[in-house]
């Protein structure tokens, strides 16, 4: 199945979308849309892109109502491939929190998210990938970020997963975690932290991020280069990686939880 | 063989450019008991070769043909140029694009500045060894380059091609590994290095593909076409190890 989706805030705050069954979307706020699945998948074969574009100082929040489930398509189908693109223009806000996305076992997923970031403008992109249901070990996945600002790379980084490859879910690899969670916040004035309140006493703002582990889950929040953005990044199990991504984006003055 | 000597020499762990200190991540594995054997090593390996290898060896390889340019640019335009000795100008404007490569495929902080580090003290070593080569003078003006590219510089100089400097690459990543897990664990150094001889097989594999993902980027100009292939425990615990107050090793 291949299909393109497409969002767009307008200039005077106009909210258009158009859906491509299985990417449909809902409006469910003033600037805020959510990803509905009109469909099970992806499967493998699928091609599924969403196009995102914000005009100058607009904002939008999306968000998923269900989690995303990989599965595996006919033999000799290929990965399915999700492809998020979003262009914000001079202090858009965007922010992109979608439900988990699971992979189970025997499907191949490669999702990518590329955004450009024009002057001021600011993203936060929070992705947890849970490898397989309950007592799988969990396919294979691809997670590609990709981010420009002001027409310069900023980060480039594809997280692998294999449940079925024993390396990949070794000490180089999940560590035998079940989950992994990634929170990338870009942008004026914005900064990521680990642990949030159940970790760490709050701290003023513009204080050095934490990084950590506790019992499920171990994580860590890094300046890029070029300044003035954190990837989190976290390895768990999964309601505590959850918990982690939930209690660091609400210390970035962004809620990053579900809706 | 030309350039064989050269590459030997710069495949040597004796050779002064700080990669001693570095354990490419055990230390912080073996600290928390989750690389504890012979066995864990291998899939340490196995899982770094194909991904921080792929990306290292592209980003190396892409360095030695850069540097190679340099040359062949300066011979061919026959004018002074930065190929005629210490005293030529330095052309440091084709390597931003692939420093910048290295330093967003390197989130982690810790790891960028291990990288610098490490680069900056091969590039002492590497612009005394071939004063005459305009790769690692040219490199020089970038400050402190990433080591990939420093690698891959040097390499050029010693005349070695892309797919020796790849694997140039890989060999450095497997073995600060493999002599870290030596001395933190007390593994048999013998079937630690049978362990390494099993993985070549891997290492060659991932080497071909690195040179020729390196290949196309160089001919297209485009850093983009690079890997960035990344698991999650390494990076995680590369920040956590460089913020412990007690470590043997700075990486």
């Amino acid at each position: 199945m291949k299909a393109c989706a497409e969002v767009e805030v307008e200039a005077g705050r106009r909210i258009r979308w158009s859906a491509a069954p299985p990417v449909v979307l809902r409006r469910t706020g003033p600037t805020r849309v959510h990803l509905v699945a009109a469909a099970g998948g992806p499967l493998g074969g699928d091609r599924l892109e969403l196009r995102i574009r914000l005009a100058e100082d607009t904002e939008l929040t999306i968000g998923s109502a269900g989690a995303t489930v990989a599965q595996p398509g006919r033999p000799g189908s290929g990965p399915a491939c999700w492809m998020v693109a979003a262009e914000l223009a001079v202090g858009a806000r965007l922010r992109w929190a979608p439900q988990p996305t699971v992979v189970c076992d025997r499907a191949e997923l490669h999702a990518i998210v590329r955004v450009t970031l024009a002057e001021r403008a600011s993203v936060l992109v929070r992705e947890e990938v849970l490898l397989g249901r309950y007592g799988q070990l969990g396919g294979r996945y691809r997670g590609t970020l990709s981010v420009d600002r002001v027409g310069v790379p900023l980060l480039r980084h594809t997280t692998v997963l294999d449940g079925a490859d024993p390396a990949l879910c070794g000490p180089a690899g999940t560590g035998g975690a079940s989950a992994v969670g990634s929170l990338l916040v870009a942008g004026p004035g914005w900064c990521a932290r680990g642990g949030g309140d159940r970790t760490s006493e709050r701290r003023e703002p513009g204080e050095k991020p934490d990084s950590g582990e506790l019992p499920g889950v171990r994580w860590a929040v890094s300046e890029l280069a070029g300044g003035g953005a954190t990837l989190l990044l976290a390895v768990g199990e999964s309601p505590r990686v959850a918990e982690l991504l939930d209690g660091a984006g609400s210390s970035t003055g962004l809620d990053s939880g579900r809706h | 063989m030309t350039g064989l000597s050269g590459l030997l020499l710069l495949a040597d762990s004796r050779l002064p450019a700080g990669g001693h200190v570095h354990s490419g991540g055990v230390e912080a594995l073996v600290d928390r008991r989750l690389l504890r054997s012979l066995p864990d090593l291998v899939s340490f390996l196995d899982a770094r070769i194909r991904t921080a290898g792929l990306c290292a060896a592209a980003a190396t390889s892409v360095a030695n043909l850069v540097a190679a340019n340099l040359v062949a640019v300066s011979i061919r335009d026959d004018r002074p140029g930065p190929g005629d000795g210490p005293t030529g100008p330095i052309r440091t404007d084709g390597w931003h694009g692939w420093d910048r490569a290295v330093d967003v495929r390197t989130p982690s902080s810790a790891l960028r500045e291990a990288s610098r580090a490490q680069g900056s003290a091969l590039l002492r070593t590497a612009t005394l060894a071939w004063p005459g080569h305009p790769g690692p003078r040219s490199l020089a003006g970038l400050g402190r380059p990433h080591y990939p590219l420093v690698l891959g510089a040097a390499s050029a100089a010693a005349g070695a091609d892309p797919g020796q400097s790849a694997a140039l690459a890989v060999h450095h990543l497997v073995g600060a590994s493999a002599g870290a897990a030596v001395r933190l664990l007390g593994l048999d150094p013998l079937r630690v290095a049978a362990a390494q001889a099993g993985l070549a097989p891997l290492c060659d594999r991932v080497v071909a593909e690195a040179v020729g993902v390196a290949t196309r980027a160089v001919a297209a100009g485009d850093p983009d076409l690079l890997p960035a292939d990344a698991t999650s425990l390494p990076e995680i615990l590369a920040e956590l190890h460089h913020a412990a107050e007690v470590n043997l090793f700075a990486s």
